[in-house]
């Protein structure tokens, strides 16, 4: 039970991703629709390099519903358990974000309205995914898994930004915020924050793992007569 | 023309702004629309057509009303309409969704005298 509650914020945030990602999947069709203009662009117009800010919205929104809900199913400890499919997905979903999502994210960025401040939050945002990846992917090739889990939670925090900053837009829009100022803090706040939650798990996560790594040096020398974990946790049997 | 831009253009455009899903980065649409015609007599294109300038207003969430949201000409003969968009001319179904609607070269702008 206590095992249930523990993880109960981490499935309900890969539900709440999973539910993002269905409204995103809804709302995105439209943008195949070749022989129409997205009707988020019309708020972009006029354009300088316009086709190729269409091209790069097409390639982006689709590397986005492909690699979301691969990060999520690799955020699963069902599938961190399979290592082989773990791989396999993971390499889908790395090739998918550093040669589709980042690279016309970047293109996307510079006409992002709200000007350069929204410019940057978006390049930022773009950069965490692109070094975390390429630094995740070459932690698990030496197998560290300790870095590979900590850079990979940052990619899939920044990825969550795309579900948290829409869930925000449209919160403030209800509370009848200033729209503009609303766009600066509705990117900005999940980007940095998402990278601050990132890091306060992976620091408790690496207390954690002193914590344990202490116990074990202090309980060493009495390992050869009295097992560990009952001292650490005494088990309350009779007889035996 | 007022009612015949809040009519044919505003009220659809409200209507498919109503359509469009929230759960996205696009512009939240406007609380409200007003109309405003910004010329009282009529200019003449290049074309020798009769139109008339408008811009419309919008109010967002926070309570402003932002002038010029969008900006047009109404042609007084047939009623139709065009949308600015950057420096160009548009037909007005191009907000609607209407499908790919290239800039209209000459409408809307009175020409230069000849010198």
């Amino acid at each position: 039970m206590t095992r249930f509650f523990s993880q109960l914020p981490r499935r309900g945030f890969l539900l709440f991703m999973l539910l993002g990602w269905g409204f995103i999947f809804a709302s995105s069709l439209a943008y195949f629709d070749l022989g129409r203009i997205p009707e988020f662009m019309l708020e972009k117009l006029p354009l300088r390099f316009e086709s190729l800010w269409l091209v790069s919205l097409r390639i982006h929104v689709a590397a986005a519903l492909i690699s979301l809900p691969l990060c999520i199913v690799l955020m699963t400890r069902a599938l961190q358990r399979r290592p082989a499919i773990h791989r396999v997905l993971g390499r889908v979903a790395g090739m998918t974000l550093l040669f589709g999502l980042v690279p016309t994210g970047v293109v996307l960025a510079f006409d992002a309205k709200g000007g350069r401040f929204v410019t940057a939050g978006f390049l930022l945002s773009g950069a965490i995914v692109f070094a975390c990846t390429v630094r995740g992917v070459l932690a698990a090739r030496r197998g560290d898994l300790v870095t590979h889990q900590r850079a990979m939670r940052h990619v899939f925090a920044q990825m969550s930004v795309a579900v948290t900053s829409r869930a925000l837009l449209m919160m403030f829009d209800v509370a009848g915020f200033d729209p503009d100022l609303a766009y600066v803090v509705a990117l900005w706040g999940p980007v940095l924050g998402s990278a601050l939650v990132v890091e306060l798990l992976s620091l408790r996560g690496a207390r954690l793992a002193l914590l344990i790594e202490r116990i074990r040096r202090e309980l060493a020398p009495l390992a050869l007569s009295i097992r560990p974990r009952i001292v650490a946790r005494p088990a309350n049997r009779i007889g035996r | 023309m007022q009612q015949h831009i809040e009519a044919d253009f505003v009220k659809p455009l409200d209507a498919h702004d109503q359509d469009t899903s929230r759960f996205s980065r696009m512009r939240r649409p406007p609380q409200e629309r007003r109309v405003r015609m910004t010329q009282t007599t009529t200019s003449k294109d290049q074309a020798g057509r009769a139109f008339l300038s408008f811009a419309i207003d919008a109010k967002f969430a926070g309570g402003d009303w932002r002038e010029n949201d969008i900006t047009g000409c109404v042609y007084s003969e047939k009623g139709d309409m065009f949308v600015k968009v950057g420096d160009s001319f548009r037909p007005a179904s191009f907000f609607l969704g209407g499908g790919a609607n290239d800039p209209v070269a000459g409408v809307c702008v009175v020409p230069a005298p000849k010198t």
